[in-house]
């Protein structure tokens, strides 16, 4: 497809001039491309037509394919309608490949904004881009402009260091950016990496607890890249000061924002003093999605499968034995494996029910688990009826204030169907109360939060020693029994060949200069050891242990007053039994 | 019934000529709508609600695989006499939305000449008032035009 200016103006899929001779006319042209092929330029309203008429398509298709397998079915019937779906299917790929364009457009464009901002800053920086023509749908691409002009002016902002600190660090002076697009299982990733100092834990964890959005406690407690996400949670912001009106992290709450408008997901690896990646990964095209029919309210709505987590269904039981839905204040909860979810009524949301009418659970309950951000909530839908593709349409401009709903959708049945937007639900269900804070949706919003924050998980451990031993959960990759044969030794460090890497097996009770109990309680050599797979700083490390003897979850706070050796954090009691927490990073010695 | 195609060669409502309106009635009265506004008329359709959507709209309806917005007359000219059986569909393109406004029933296509036109009255309750460009003095009936433009305009402002 040739990159012609047709191609390149933005036409809005629903702003389109009406359809007339005068569109028709220059709609198309031929020219002869560079290598000698024919090429045209199409115009993309005309493409946009050709996606809904294909989307019409498969809907047809699939009304067809119920009627050849139902009463009517001969072995011709069923045997033409399935080709029909094959031929179908291929249609509707090919005319998705017609709105594909290479994202080199607007990559190139970045390169400029960097050396613009280069020159102001007075940094001196090298611009890498590398797969420029990886492909993606054109309102995708429209859709990434800002977002990724918004991370590149970060990274220039704020990622890369003035060439005297660079100097300083033991850098070269110039920075470097990179910025690749790749094709990775049906999905485009676009990452941005620059060679910065970083994003810093304690700065952003400071910055996170004054803005209440974690408890110190729960600070200890969070891995890095946990406390690197914290800048993309709404109400963070870490910047000292403002750069052209535009900070740091109140930009990166939008970055977050606008790539999960189009079904994207936004990751951060940062490592302090060796720079950022910010890594997006955005679907190949919006057109066609998976997604999940439920009935509520007396009507039927579409919700997207990339926010779905699970289906619970729960039966009330008049006793209480089995799991049911409480009431919590008047809010619906339920404890899902241990943890409260907070549920909202589909219907009472699209009702808009006042909040303190409290709730009565039905006999049967359908919840669906949908993921927001960081944070899970339960839907109560009245039913589910189907897992099915869906061709989203629009909504007129003036429905789009309605932050409940994405867009629209086409049915079997030739009914409609609205999707819904699982962000801006949430967001409706958590700004409702505003005016009335004391409302009991704020709390089961609040209730979320401090299961997240408050709640630390850990594993308990018997190292061998006197004494219990737990280390936190966040930190644990894997674990791992391992024969005893399989630990080799480079120099004096116990390692084990885990993957591709080389593990370092450490001894808790040796790091913690702690008596072996017994004898008999030590391993014999033929036996295979217990192995607590951490992660510290993106390496991962091996902590022997005689035993893993279980997980608890607790709200307390860590009591450092009785450490009594470097390599404990602190203690904490669980079930009338001291138990020592580890800390992670004094046992690999940094 | 498609009347998107009759192309009228007369000029608008503000110049002196004659003018295409496509008729129809909300509560009893009349209404026009400049032919070269209206996509087509058609028969009742099964309408999906939107909850939380302000109470002019009525929901979506599936126009030949097309999605389009249907409002409530009725509720957008403030008239609260509200009819519960099935209204026609007179679809318009405002402002690049299809958008179905919803009617009692529906008149004739009226050719009306520039000398049967007046301003909109200054009485005229000013909740149709910002929808109306002028009034048609025909034998029967006056005949209330309403600007689909200035329809979308207000939709487009209050949402």
């Amino acid at each position: 497809m040739t990159q012609g200016s047709a191609l390149q103006k933005p036409v809005d899929s629903l702003g389109t001039p009406p359809p007339g001779p005068e569109v028709a006319k220059d709609a198309v042209t031929l020219t002869k491309g560079e290598d000698g092929t024919d090429t045209i330029q199409v115009q993309v309203v005309q493409l946009d037509k050709l996606m809904n008429l294909a989307g019409e398509l498969v809907l047809i298709r699939n009304q067809v394919i119920q009627h050849a397998k139902g009463a009517h079915q001969t072995a011709d019937f069923l045997n033409l309608a399935q080709r029909l779906s094959l031929l179908t299917s291929d249609l509707q790929n090919e005319v998705m490949k017609t709105r594909m364009q290479p994202i080199g457009n607007i990559l190139n464009t970045l390169r400029q904004i960097v050396h613009g901002t280069a020159k102001d800053t007075n940094r001196s920086v090298d611009v890498q881009i590398e797969g420029a023509d990886t492909e993606l749908d054109k309102t995708l691409i429209e859709a990434l402009k800002d977002p990724l002009t918004h991370l590149v002016q970060n990274a220039m902002d704020h990622g890369l260091e003035l060439p005297e600190e660079r100097k300083k660090c033991g850098k070269s002076a110039t920075g470097q950016l990179k910025i690749q697009a790749f094709h990775d299982a049906g999905e485009v990733v676009i990452e941005i990496i620059d060679d910065g100092h970083g994003l810093e834990r304690a700065k952003i964890g400071a910055k996170a607890i004054e803005r209440g959005l974690i408890t110190a406690q729960a600070f200890e407690s969070m891995s890095d890249r946990d406390v690197h996400h914290l800048i993309l949670v709404p109400g963070y912001s870490t910047t000292d000061k403002v750069v052209d009106g535009l900070s740091y992290s109140g930009g990166m709450e939008v970055v977050r924002r606008n790539v999960e408008k189009i079904g994207g997901v936004v990751d951060l690896i940062s490592s302090k003093g060796r720079g950022t990646t910010v890594r997006l990964k955005i679907p190949l095209t919006l057109a066609i999605i998976p997604a999940l029919i439920v009935r509520a309210a007396g009507e039927r709505f579409a919700i997207p499968q990339i926010k779905l987590v699970e289906l619970v269904r729960v039966e009330q039981s008049e006793d209480g034995s089995a799991p049911c839905i409480e009431s919590l204040q008047g809010q619906p909860v339920f404890r899902l494996r241990g943890t409260l979810l907070p549920l909202v009524s589909l219907s009472a949301i699209l009702h808009k029910e006042p909040a303190n009418t409290g709730f009565a659970a039905a006999a049967v309950n359908n919840i669906i688990v949908l993921n927001v951000g960081e944070r899970q909530f339960g839907l109560l839908v009245d039913d589910i009826e189907d897992s099915i593709d869906i061709v989203v349409k629009p909504l007129s401009n003036f429905l789009k204030s309605l932050n409940t709903y994405a867009g629209a959708t086409v049915l079997g049945d030739g009914s409609i169907a609205l999707t819904l937007d699982v962000p801006g639900l949430a967001e409706h269900v958590r700004l409702a109360p505003e005016d009335e804070p004391t409302s009991s949706a704020e709390g089961a919003t609040l209730a979320t939060e401090e299961s997240l924050n408050n709640r630390s998980d850990y594993i308990l451990l018997d190292i061998g020693s006197l004494g219990l031993y737990s280390v936190p959960i966040k930190q644990v990759k894997r674990l791992e029994e391992l024969p005893a044969s399989s630990i080799e030794t480079a120099g004096e460090q116990r390692v084990v060949r885990y993957g591709d890497l080389i593990l370092p097996i450490l001894k808790i009770s040796d790091k913690l200069g702690l008596k072996v109990n017994s004898p008999s309680t030590t391993q014999a050599s033929d036996q295979p050891i217990c192995v607590v797979v951490v992660e510290q700083n993106e390496r991962l490390f091996g902590l022997e242990v005689q035993r893993i003897l279980d997980i608890f979850s607790t709200q307390l706070p860590l009591d450092k007053r009785a450490t009594d050796r470097p390599g404990i954090l602190g203690s904490m009691i669980v079930e009338q039994q001291i138990v020592g927490v580890i800390d992670i990073g004094a046992m690999i010695g940094e | 019934m498609s009347l998107a195609l009759v192309k009228d060669t007369g000029p608008r409502v503000d110049v002196p000529g004659t003018a295409q309106f496509s008729t129809f009635f909300v509560a009893g009265r009349l209404y026009g709508i400049d032919v070269r506004q209206v996509q087509e008329v058609v028969k009742p359709l099964p309408m999906t609600q939107i909850p939380l959507a302000q109470p002019y709209i009525r929901g979506l309806i599936n126009l030949r695989g097309q999605v389009a917005t249907a409002i409530g007359l009725h509720q957008l000219f403030g008239l609260t006499q509200s009819t519960s059986r099935e209204l026609m569909n007179v679809i318009c393109r405002c402002d690049g939305n299809l958008v179905s406004l919803l009617a009692d029933d529906i008149g004739d296509v009226m050719e009306l000449s520039a000398s049967q036109y007046e301003p909109v009255p200054a009485t005229i309750d000013p909740l149709i008032r910002r929808f109306m460009s002028g009034v048609y003095k025909v034998s029967g009936p006056l005949v209330s035009i309403i600007d689909s433009d200035k329809v979308a305009r207000f939709l487009s402002t209050q949402n």
